[in-house]
């Protein structure tokens, strides 16, 4: 049902079907969430994302949004489920049910917005206190086509970004730049040498997933 | 134990009470046995895999064996019972899945041709341990290994006939055959060489039976045709083989059937292995016997059965758990005959072996074999050659199959001693028909069945290969039961749970692997299986990948039912977002249920709270804003512009969340957790109450929320409020100022501008309660405004369900003291008066102790009508309440609210006033009447004035007809008067009433006829018939003329009339019995134009023609009868007069004197005798019978003339012969 991103390469669709796949075709789940302020484009990416489209007035998002993609990389297929959190200040308390059992979180926040950027660190404080040890974030600075007005720079965001060992790029859903990027290095990131073991491991968002072993991560 | 003396049981007997420290002795002596048997053991080949593992390999099944025109046995469908005999009621049953027959096409091939190119003849006898050896009728054994390869074929040379019975030994090294001339022979199962040939080991001239192993490797047994069983102790000294045959059991004694030897091959030590424990049944009992160390009987048991049955003996190994919990692994014994199977089990208690019984099954159709598959099943073949399969544990047949067609070999030959001559028993003969002792063996869960070429395989699948058996055959819908019960089954069992977890998913797997063209094929009981097991991943994943459009359909269908059971409650988001897309196309009402059940983690909230708003799912949208949000207030904020007075449906649900919100409880089911309660009541509270809404339009009134939902229904608002009002939030100091500040705002918000009277109202009583109920404070103002409310004079379109809220208020407020402040009493009586609260008047008057005038609260205030008369009953008997007082003062209104009531009443406790009171109302005759028929109804004595009274009231008010019944009814007024009334009132029909009443008819009579003059028709008709009644009633009254003339005046109108002629003729009819006919017709002549009406008259006049007739013949026959009777007297006489008489005797039968002396002479009757008249005056009786004789006297007595001397003297009176006394006599008849 999900297509293949422009970027994937390889069809995905091969190795879902094939549950005890050979080291080949390895295939992985993981549970991914977006995190950031309300109206910095995280539905716009994963719309550009999982279908390459975009929409100039995209409607907000109500509690949270739920939206798959496969992608390959190496001999892996990598399956994401992705929680596209709303950001309205409302819906903050539904936030930890959902990174709560996830192994990646991209938190966005506006180039031209500073107090979203300021957002983003509160996330990003707020995942490393709260949510699993391994999990790998990801910064995007969005709307990255309108550098030309920008209020956060790039070097302190990316600077940021080094300190608290997170992946950064700047990314804008409209023009596509770096979004498959952005999720392709998270999955590169992600362990995936034990497919059966992550293949149907919580795929709900409160899923308890504290105890994961540690030695899994790959670099 | 007489019975057992074969002669070498003999010692045995004798010696039963042997000591045990001599089996030590003799089991050391058998060990050195065993080691003289292992030094001729052949060193082992190469380990191969065991014969049922090579012959599961290959499942030739059935279909091979039909390609190859074999008939294939079909499983019979029967209902079968599922491994873990979980009864399946559906019929479909395992369908054979329990079962599996296999040909073994190899053997069976080299068989054949056996008998065909080296004339070996068919089939005899089988045996199978790591080979399968096959003995035929003609002396061959062919001997094959588990490929089914030919191994090598051995031929009797001595021609010994048949192979009667084959057995391998416990290590496959050793074959022993059987022969049907008495031969045993021993041979090398690797090349077939004969190690021993034994001629005469048995009884002499008598054929093999059974050879059989026991456990002991050198010993055998063998049983013969004679009955005999016989021990063959093989020995080997110094290279010389040699045996030693012992007679264990004299066939003469009982002939012994069947022989079973115990084979212990369980890897654990067991207590019996020590002993060597042999089974055997004659035709009439089995007995359980150790061998070695010594020869000894256990125990033995009588066995019934019919003559033509054999007995069956099977051993097994049986985990046997006893009652106490402690399990043991212990041989168990089959025996079967005819149609039963006993199960007893074997252990050592104490130092002693000790046979238990078990239980007992029993079977359709007698028995030819039994035999163990497996320690939980028995399979046994009956007479009709279909093989059951019966579990042991619950007792229940499992499956069953034909095996007609197999061509089952039987032994008879060998128990009919063909081959030694027929030197059998005929018992035993009779017995022998049905043998297959030799033909059907079993080696673990394999049975085999041996035809006369074809060997065949009936193994029992275990539950795992049941379910890959229907997998196999797609039967997917029987397989996912299958291992849906296996699994159920295995509830308190977690190891075997597991596996039966694993070998569901293992089906799931083939399943998926499967089931490319048509995924949809069972889609829900694979759904079913993976939802009881638990395992959600794989439906999520695998099986929602693999299917495609339709089938999607039919899936989430199948999840949607799963929902709605509640079996599960979360699914994936993927299948979630499917789901809603789905039932948003399909049933949006469905997917509200499908939300409320489900945990709202799995939704896509985005998706499904934007269909819910757009679909207008509110119980929905209300769930998922609570339980996923924790907003309590977003529902009230989104939805509550959207009620109007016609969306009943969500603002019901509305109030509804609200109360529950406000109550601690959470809509639409469930409660809300502790720790949010009290935000969540307050948060709802200040939503409510906010002053303006989120989107405030700027022309909005204040109040947006809470006006909505009173304009909505104010009175379960208000209701909803004044539960909350309950809560312990608004008890204390800070609720009581919350109270007041929301009947402020709604006092506020329900002004006249903005809501109708009707709803003010129900606010302000709603106040009123909540005043009186101690809830709200009292405030002068309020009240004030309150009271002016409740005391309005008048209020437009009030319906009396509001007035009497009002009123109820009102009074609530009065009986909690909250107006007292306020205003006095009176001041509020005559403010209640004004406004017609009538309960409330009644209130304050009961308050201020005014009786007299309560009864007026009652009579003004219609509703309450019926409860003055219970009020008055009540308190009739209290004085101060002055009840007589007002009842006389208001008997008019009583009299027309309920006149049967007050008179009731009246009649009751105030007998004595009656009179007075209907003085009183002596000019108003209406009440009157009422009342007085009213008493008179209720049969209360009334004087002859009054019922007069009545009458005239009744005339005067009633109709005539009631006026009738009335007359009817009463009887104690009187007629004349009543007469005089009723005529003065022109009730003519009153009047004829009265007058029959008075008895006059003539005059009651006329008047009838003056009414009758004035009606016509059908009113006529039966006023004509009344007067026909009148008459008829009058017939005894009435003089005959003055009768006659009535009618004639009748008739006379009557008649003419054309009107009255559908009466006209039972008219006539009635008038014929009372006047002359003659008349009658007269009447009708003239004044009847006969032309028209004759048909009427017809009857009439046929009635006096045949009256007429009658009457003439009634004539005629009295005057031909009285002739007659003339006619009789008259002959009768003169026959008399004819008669001559013989008087017999001389003398007087009373005097005794000569007859004729005297003067005259009487003959009393015919016999002759007679006496003298003066003597029967003497007598002075008249003779009923002649005195002499007795005989009857005739009616006359002749009395002869005067005695005449000469009529004496017979000879001298010849010439008198006027009497001739010598004539013949005549006698009387």
């Amino acid at each position: 049902m999900a297509t293949t991103p422009r970027s994937g390469g390889a069809s995905g669709t091969g190795a879902a079907q094939r549950p005890n796949g050979t080291s080949q075709n390895k295939s992985c789940q993981f549970k991914l969430v977006l995190l950031g302020e309300s109206a910095v484009g995280k539905s716009s990416l994963v719309l550009r994302f999982v279908k390459g489209q975009f929409h100039e007035y995209q409607e907000s998002t109500i509690g949270a949004a739920f939206l798959t993609q496969t992608i390959c990389i190496e001999d892996t297929v990598v399956k994401f489920e992705i929680w596209d959190t709303a950001g309205q200040e409302r819906y903050h308390s539904l936030a930890p049910m959902y990174y709560r059992g996830a192994q990646a979180a991209i938190v966005v926040y506006d180039i031209q917005n500073q107090d979203s950027f300021q957002r983003a660190k509160t996330w990003v404080k707020e995942l490393h206190k709260q949510a699993s040890p391994n999990i790998v974030i990801a910064l995007a600075g969005n709307k990255a086509d309108l550098s030309n007005i920008r209020v956060v720079e790039f070097d302190e965001a990316k600077q940021y970004a080094e300190e608290n060992g997170l992946l950064f790029m700047e990314t804008s859903a409209k023009t596509g730049m770096n979004v498959n990027d952005i999720f392709l290095a998270i999955a590169k990131k992600l362990p995936k040498n034990d497919g059966a073991n992550n293949q149907g491991t919580s795929i709900r968002p409160n899923g308890n997933e504290t105890n994961r072993p540690t030695n899994n991560c790959c670099k | 134990m007489s019975e057992l003396k074969a002669p070498s049981l003999q010692s045995l007997l004798e010696s039963e009470r042997g000591s045990t420290d001599s089996l030590l002795a003799e089991s050391l002596q058998l060990d050195f046995e065993d080691l003289d048997d292992a030094e001729f053991a052949i060193p082992p080949t190469d380990v191969l895999p065991t014969l049922e593992a090579v012959l599961s390999e290959f499942e030739a099944d059935s279909d091979v064996a039909s390609e190859l025109g074999m008939p294939v046995p079909h499983a019979t469908p029967t209902p079968s019972i599922g491994e873990d005999s979980t009864i399946r009621t559906d019929g479909r049953g395992g369908g054979g899945s329990i079962m599996r027959y296999t040909l073994l096409h190899g053997i069976s091939a080299q068989l054949s041709s056996a008998a065909e190119r080296v004339n070996a003849g068919a089939a005899s006898s089988c045996a199978v341990a790591a080979f399968i050896a096959v003995g035929t009728s003609h002396g061959h054994i062919l001997n094959f290994d588990v490929t089914q390869t030919l191994r090598w074929a051995h031929q009797d040379k001595h021609g010994q006939g048949a192979v009667a019975s084959l057995a391998f030994n416990a290590d496959s090294t050793r074959l022993l055959a059987g022969y049907s001339r008495g031969l045993v022979a021993m041979l090398d199962t690797h090349t077939g060489d004969v190690l021993r040939e034994l001629f005469d080991v048995i009884t002499p001239n008598t054929g093999v039976l059974h050879v059989k192993w026991t456990s002991r490797s050198s010993l055998a047994l063998c049983a013969d045709a004679g009955g005999s069983v016989w021990s063959l102790n093989f020995t080997r000294k110094l290279g010389i083989r040699g045996c030693q045959s012992r007679c264990l059991f004299s066939g003469a004694r009982g002939e012994v059937c069947a022989v079973e030897p115990l084979i212990m091959d369980a890897q654990g030590r067991h207590e019996l292995d020590q002993y060597c424990i042999v089974a055997l049944a004659t035709l009439s009992k089995y007995f359980i016997v150790t061998v070695r160390p010594r020869l000894r009987v256990i125990k033995y048991h009588v066995l019934q059965g019919p003559p033509d049955c054999l007995p069956l003996l099977a051993w097994h190994l049986v985990l046997i758990q006893a009652a106490d919990t402690t399990r043991s692994v212990d041989p168990v014994i089959v025996v079967g005959r005819g149609n039963q199977l006993f199960f007893h089990q074997l252990f050592v208690s104490n130092g002693r072996i000790t046979l238990l019984y078990l239980r007992h099954v029993q079977l359709q159709g007698s028995l030819l074999s039994a035999h163990w598959l497996g320690p939980k099943c028995v399979a046994s073949l009956d007479t009709a050659e279909i093989l059951h399969l019966v579990d042991v544990r619950s007792s229940k047949e499992l499956e069953c199959m034909d095996m007609a067609n197999a061509g089952l070999v039987y032994g008879s030959a060998q128990f009919k001693g063909l081959a030694t001559g027929g030197n059998v028993s005929p018992a035993f003969a009779l017995a022998g028909t049905n043998a297959c002792y030799n033909s059907v063996v079993s080696r673990g869960t394999q049975l085999y069945v041996l035809g006369a070429r074809s060997l065949h395989i009936i193994g029992v699948r275990t539950w795992s290969e049941r379910i890959s058996y229907l997998v196999k055959h797609h039967r997917w819908q029987e397989a996912c039961q299958l291992a849906l019960d296996g699994y159920i089954a295995s509830v308190d069992r977690p190891r075997k749970r597991a596996q039966a977890k694993e070998r569901i998913i293992m089906l799931f797997k083939e399943y998926i692997a499967n089931s490319a063209r048509a995924p949809d094929y069972c889609l829900g009981a694979i759904v079913n299986c993976l939802i009881t097991v638990g395992e959600l991943d794989l439906l999520w994943t695998q099986l929602w990948e693999k299917l495609h459009n339709s089938s999607l359909e039919l899936f989430l269908q199948h999840i949607s039912e799963h929902i709605e059971r509640e079996t599960i409650h979360s699914v994936n988001p993927v299948i979630s977002q499917a789901l809603v897309d789905y039932w948003l196309e399909h049933s949006p009402a469905k997917l509200e249920q499908l939300i409320l059940k489900l945990d709202w983690m799995c939704l896509d909230l985005n998706q499904v709270l934007k269909a819910v708003k757009k679909h207008r799912l509110y119980r929905a949208q209300i769930y998922l804003n609570t339980q996923a949000l924790n907003d309590y207030t977003a529902a009230l904020t989104e939805l509550l512009p959207l009620v109007t007075p016609e969306e009943t449906d969500l603002g019901n649900c509305l109030l509804v969340y609200v109360s529950s919100c406000l109550a601690g409880r959470g809509y639409p089911s469930g409660e809300i957790p502790v720790e949010l309660v009290h935000q969540v009541k307050h948060d709802v509270l200040r939503c409510l109450t906010s002053q303006q809404s989120k989107e405030n339009a700027g022309d909005e009134l204040p109040y947006p929320y809470l006006r909505a939902l009173l304009k909505f229904d104010t009175r379960e608002t208000l209701n909803v409020i004044s539960l909350a009002f309950q809560e312990q939030e608004f008890s204390n100091e800070l609720g009581l100022s919350h109270r007041k500040r929301i009947i402020n705002l709604l006092l506020e918000i329900m002004t006249p501008e903005n809501a109708t009277w009707a709803e003010i109202g129900c606010l302000l009583n709603f106040i009123a309660q909540q005043i009186s109920m101690q809830c709200l404070p009292r405030d002068r103002q309020l009240l004030e405004r309150v009271l002016s409310h409740l005391a309005q004079e008048e209020i437009a379109n009030e319906s009396s369900r509001q007035h009497s809220e009002r009123e109820n208020a009102w009074h609530e407020l009065l009986s909690s003291n909250c107006l007292a402040e306020i205003s006095s009493d009176e001041e509020q009586l005559s403010l209640a008066q004004r406004a017609r609260c009538y309960c409330v008047v009644e209130y304050l008057l009961e308050k201020l102790q005014r009786y007299d005038t309560i009864l007026d609260c009652y009579i003004r205030n219609e509703a309450r009508h019926e409860t003055m008369f219970a009020y008055m009953e009540r308190h009739v008997i209290t004085p101060k309440r002055c009840i007589y007082g007002q009842l006389k003062r208001h008997l008019r209104e009583l009299l027309t609210i309920n006149a049967k009531e007050t008179t009731r009443l009246l009649a009751l406790h105030y007998p004595e006033k009656i009179y007075e009171l209907l003085d009183d109302l002596r000019k108003e005759e209406a009440l009157l009447y009422v009342f007085l028929k009213c008493l008179n109804d209720r049969r209360t004595k009334l004087e002859a004035s009054q019922l007069e009274l009545l009458l005239e009231l009744h005339c005067k008010l009633d109709s005539a007809s009631t006026v009738q019944e009335f007359l009817c009814s009463n009887s104690g007024y009187r007629l004349e008067q009543a007469i005089a009334i009723v005529e003065s009132h022109h009730l003519n029909r009153a009047v004829i009433y009265l007058y029959e009443m008075q008895e006059s008819y003539t005059k009651a009579f006329e008047l009838s006829m003056d009414l009758l003059k004035t009606m016509s028709g059908e009113e006529g008709a039966m006023e004509a018939r009344i007067i026909v009644s009148l008459l008829a009633r009058s017939t005894q009254t009435l003089p005959a003329q003055e009768l006659e003339r009535c009618w004639f005046v009748l008739l006379q109108y009557i008649l003419p009339h054309q009107e009255m002629q559908s009466v006209t003729k039972s008219i006539l009819h009635e008038a014929s019995q009372h006047i002359d006919l003659h008349n009658l017709v007269q009447l009708i002549m003239n004044t009847h134009n006969v032309s028209s009406s004759f048909g009427d008259i017809k009857d009439l006049l046929m009635g006096m023609l045949d009256s007429s007739r009658h009457q003439t013949e009634a004539l005629r026959n009295g005057i031909e009868f009285m002739c007659q009777n003339l006619h009789h007297t008259f002959a009768e006489r003169y026959q008399q007069a004819r008669r001559g008489l013989w008087v017999t005797t001389t003398k007087c039968s009373v005097c005794r004197q000569r007859l004729y002396d005297h003067s005259q002479v009487l003959i009393l009757g015919g016999c002759g005798h007679g006496l003298h008249e003066e003597c029967m005056e003497e007598a002075e009786t008249q003779f009923e019978k002649c005195p002499r004789c007795v005989s009857a006297i005739p009616d006359q007595t002749l009395k002869l003339p005067h005695p005449n001397k000469n009529l004496i003297s017979i000879s001298s009176s010849l010439e008198m012969g006027a009497l001739q006394l010598k004539a013949p006599p005549r006698r009387f008849s």
